[in-house]
């Protein structure tokens, strides 16, 4: 069977989990098709989840959901011995990736990480990743039972059935770590989700200053945009992690991503370079975000920016 | 007690990487130590610093040209090395001959990076973790140790948590960490005579994943260009640009 690793909120399944379901329906073709959720969902994300699969298991225990990888990978695992299941799919965020490599070794079994385009075809698997911080792909296969991260965006999100189909289970599972996590943060998000926001607009030292980036969300907002930042920015205090795009940040792949005052270091294009279309504004033509880009402004941002904010505020009276 | 630091030799990130025929050309490309790895490094050189008595060894899997890159490890100042010379598989059996050297050397804590930026895998940390049944603390970005209990706070899913955990762990570093530090004249010199211990280790492919076809992922863009004589118009023309092109409504 083919397990998949759900999450979401009150509202429902998360837009991870609506893309694992559409993958897993492709890859069991007519074979049922199983799921799991760890903690004790509410009734939104539990009719959700009872539509998205054939069959469901609680994963139900103290201290669960987690976000310790010790304990999220001895509930999965209970999952796949229930399920006798030769294939889990889980979301390659960052608690997806870092309990697969556990399962992965306690089964031993084989791993992709953060795979797209992925294929079942007889006892091979193969699936296409990124390496060299996003610069080149690879065609990579291997052979089931196997533990797969699946790249977000890779797949449209499944559209489901009305009818809650799933049988649920119930499984009371007994997680133990010598990890204790207290004062949790959570990311202050922008107003616009970098992750689903069809416009990124990205401030970099460029900008010269904390308070240059008022002029930056004026444009965002205009412009229906997420905002977000290198970490030369970021590193300076003038920008919240939770905003950092690049190998250490985000990786986002907006409709438009907007590189203002932003050089273009491996690090930071690996975080957007599959965006659909990048617009550069920076002085330095031979910036490599200038030479990555579709769109590229040559000039100062310091007069492109007020002008841009100018002409769109035209066009709304 | 001992800190095995796990590093990784990488194209240096300004080089240019190109792909012939489905093979990858790193002739051209300087090899160095993982950005990510120097603040593993250097936080072993930081705990150290701190107070704690303790031998930093440094670990590397893979060419016989990682030497260089341990180097580079010892020049930043820990102590020794160990390199395993074998083909580099997948990550997962990376992890198991590190695993196989923390045993051997009875290592009390592991320190690696959170992200190889070769295979751009996040695996390591956490694979050498399970390998030993150790506990892992991912992507740290503050670190202490005190009477054998790790402190800290690390990114975990929707945002950071502190974290408390007792010896032995694994801790994946990354940026917000530390400043790693660079070798001085001196420890480059000293670092020539320090011992890196090379031995070679089956190769183990058997259940990891195999290279199939490899590309360029750069995607052609436009390449067009506005120069800036007049804002106003220079934004006019973009705004049109990003109505017409990219199709933004704006
Ligand atoms: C292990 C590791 C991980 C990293 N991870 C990340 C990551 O996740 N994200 C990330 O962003 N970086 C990351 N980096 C850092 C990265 O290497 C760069 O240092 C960083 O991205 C540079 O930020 P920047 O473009 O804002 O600044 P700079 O490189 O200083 O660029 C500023 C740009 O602004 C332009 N400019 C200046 N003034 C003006 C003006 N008036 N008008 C127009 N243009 C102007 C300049 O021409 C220049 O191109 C990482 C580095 C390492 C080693
Ligand atoms: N992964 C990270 N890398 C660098 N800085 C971070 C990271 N996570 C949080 N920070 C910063 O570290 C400080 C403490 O944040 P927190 O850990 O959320 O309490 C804040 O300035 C954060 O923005």
């Amino acid at each position: 069977m083919i397990l998949l690793a759900l999450d979401g909120t009150g509202a429902g399944l998360s837009r991870a989990s609506l893309e694992l379901v559409s993958l897993g329906r492709q890859l069991a073709g007519d074979s049922p098709l199983g799921g799991f959720l760890i903690g004790d969902p509410v009734q939104p994300l539990l009719d959700q989840a009872r539509c998205a699969v054939d069959q469901l298991w609680l994963l139900r225990g103290e201290g669960l959901p987690s976000t310790d990888p010790q304990r999220a990978a001895q509930a999965a695992e209970a999952a796949l011995q229930a399920a006798e299941a030769q294939l889990l799919l889980l979301p390659a965020g960052r608690l997806g990736r870092s309990y697969s490599p556990r399962l992965a070794v306690q089964r031993g079994w084989a791993l992709l990480e953060d795979a797209a385009e992925l294929q079942l075809d007889g006892q091979q698997l193969s699936a296409t990743c990124y390496a060299y911080l996003g610069r080149i792909w690879q065609r990579r296969s291997t052979h089931p039972p196997a533990v797969v991260s699946v790249k977000a965006g890779s797949v449209s999100p499944a559209e489901l059935v009305s009818v809650p189909a799933a049988e649920v289970r119930v499984l009371e599972v007994a997680t133990s770590s010598p990890l204790e996590e207290r004062d949790f943060v959570g990311q202050k998000l922008s107003r616009v989700p970098l992750s689903e926001a069809e416009v990124v607009v990205t401030g970099g030292r460029g900008l010269g200053s904390q308070e240059a980036f008022a002029m930056l969300e004026e444009l965002a907002d205009l412009l229906g945009a997420g905002v977000g930042a290198t970490r030369a920015v970021v590193d300076a205090g003038w920008r919240p992690y939770a905003e950092q795009v690049g190998q250490t940040g985000q990786t986002v792949q907006p409709k438009v991503y907007l590189a203002i005052g932003v050089s273009g270091a491996v690090q930071h294009l690996s975080g957007m370079n599959k965006s659909g279309y990048i617009v550069a504004v920076n002085k330095d033509p031979e910036a490599p975000m200038v030479k990555s880009s579709d769109l590229a402004v040559i000039g100062d941002l310091h007069k492109v920016v007020p002008a841009l904010i100018q002409a769109l505020r035209g066009r709304r009276d | 007690m001992k800190i095995l630091v796990a590093v990784r030799q990488v194209p240096d990130a300004e080089s240019r990487l190109e792909v012939s025929e489905g093979n990858l050309d790193l002739s051209r490309a300087s090899l160095v130590l993982d950005g990510m790895d120097e603040y593993a490094v250097e936080e072993a050189l930081l705990l150290r610093e701190a107070g704690l008595e303790a031998e930093l060894i440094a670990v590397a899997v893979g060419a016989a040209a990682l030497e260089e890159t341990l180097r580079a490890a010892l020049a930043m100042g820990l102590d020794r090395a160990r390199l395993l010379v074998g083909e580099l598989a997948d990550p997962l059996a990376v992890a198991r001959a590190v695993a196989e050297v923390a045993r051997d050397e009875q290592a009390d804590l592991i320190l690696t990076g959170s992200q190889q930026s070769d295979w751009d895998s996040q695996a390591l940390g956490p694979a050498i973790a399970a390998c030993l049944g150790w506990p892992q603390v991912s992507w740290c970005h503050a670190l202490q140790l005190d009477g054998g209990v790790l402190r800290g706070r690390h990114d975990v899913e929707g945002g950071s948590a502190a974290f408390e955990v007792a010896l032995p762990a694994v801790v994946t570093t990354q940026q917000g960490l530390n400043e790693p530090r660079y070798p001085t004249l001196p420890n480059i010199r000293r670092s020539r005579s320090k011992e890196v211990r090379s031995e070679s280790i089956p190769v183990t492919l058997a259940d990891g994943w195999q290279l199939v076809a490899q590309g360029s992922a750069a995607k052609a863009r436009l390449g067009q260009r506005i120069a800036v004589s007049d804002p106003q118009e220079a934004a006019a023309e973009l705004l049109s640009w990003l109505e017409q092109t990219a199709k933004v409504r704006l």
